[in-house]
């Protein structure tokens, strides 16, 4: 038994980092837990939602290649936050991070800013994130999860731009 | 533990953790002003490189394909506020040693510098620092770099300033 024990000596602490980083990944995301903590709060006690509103649409989402990328979307949640709410904003924004989604490319104009996020999961499913501030800090936040290809993700990014362009 | 353990670990530990650096001028001497809402930024990550080149675009030629394969990075940095002061700063800030001067175009409005960063033969980093009465720009493209390519590119772009690389091979 002790044999053993020293044998795995050398390898304990890499592998236990490795597991450390790794189980992070398996558990609930932290987006997921921001939108059940904001829920939960937006509600004042007449149960009438407060300082911005959701939205989610899930659905089982295609995996053909052919098909158009928001036939693919299997789950989507929409947010919006009122520049006031800024721990919203700083919340979602640790939540993104911890999430360890990579970013596309970001725009930001004074207060404005105009983000888009990614982070690859299982079995070829991708969660895409938009971020839309105004420049009064007002702004839409866009979380959409599905199996997309290169080309569904070029097509999503010039929908969001385009409406990102309207907005400004 | 023996060497061969830590290069077999190491880089899974750097998977794991999901470990990410940008090192292009703008992060190292313009870092500061990233998040500082006087000054636009426009960031364009590795990431969304990889996702263009795999993208099948027919009606872009090859090579201007070829020239996005090849970049990872892009950063513009730009500020309608005190231009020259900020251009004083950036040219004060930044290290000659890295930095090679490629080209400069002065004239009584405007003053643009083309300046690279070269590892081996390779152009690793373009960088072009422009100013005029009205702003101060500061843009870095990071990747194998292939300069009369990436003129055209960024003339197709609309760059601003970029229009000036395009002589580089007369001069």
């Amino acid at each position: 038994m002790k044999n053993n024990y020293l044998r795995l000596k050398p390898i304990t602490f890499p592998l236990l980092m490795l597991l450390v980083s790794f189980s992070a990944c398996a558990q609930a995301s932290y987006v997921d837990q921001f939108y059940q903590k904001y829920q939960d709060t937006k509600k004042d006690k007449n149960g009438i939602e407060g300082g911005g509103w959701q939205f989610n649409f899930t659905s089982s989402g295609s995996s053909r290649p052919g098909d158009d990328w928001f036939s693919k979307v299997s789950f989507l949640h929409c947010l919006s936050i009122d520049a006031a709410h800024a721990q919203e904003w700083s919340d979602l924004e640790r939540s993104i991070s911890k999430d360890n989604f990579e970013e596309w490319f970001s725009v930001r104009h004074g207060k404005g800013r105009f983000q888009m996020l990614s982070s690859d999961g299982k079995g070829g499913v991708e969660d895409v994130i938009c971020i839309v501030v105004g420049k009064e800090g007002n702004g839409l936040f866009f979380h959409m999860r599905g199996c997309f290809t290169a080309a569904d993700k070029d097509r999503i990014k010039a929908a969001f731009q385009e409406k990102g362009n309207e907005n400004e | 533990m023996n060497r061969s353990k830590w290069i077999f670990f190491f880089p899974l530990l750097l998977l794991g953790t999901g470990v990410f650096a940008q090192d292009d001028a703008i992060g190292k001497f313009f870092g500061k002003y990233v998040e500082d809402s006087r000054f636009t930024v426009v960031s364009i990550s590795p990431k969304m490189f990889r996702l263009m080149s795999k993208v099948n675009w027919d009606t872009i030629p090859s090579d201007l394909k070829q020239t996005v394969t090849h970049l990872t990075s892009l950063r513009i940095l730009s500020t309608e506020m005190t231009p020259a002061v900020f251009y004083k700063e950036a040219m004060a800030r930044i290290d000659r040693k890295e930095y090679e001067e490629l080209i400069t175009v002065r004239s009584d409005k405007d003053n643009v510098r083309f300046m690279v960063k070269e590892q081996g033969d390779v152009i690793h980093e373009l960088l072009m620092i422009a100013v005029d009465k009205d702003d101060f720009t500061m843009m870095s493209f990071v990747g194998n770099i292939d300069l009369d390519k990436l003129s055209r590119l960024s003339s197709d772009m609309g760059i601003k300033g970029m229009e000036n690389l395009k002589n580089i091979k007369h001069k």
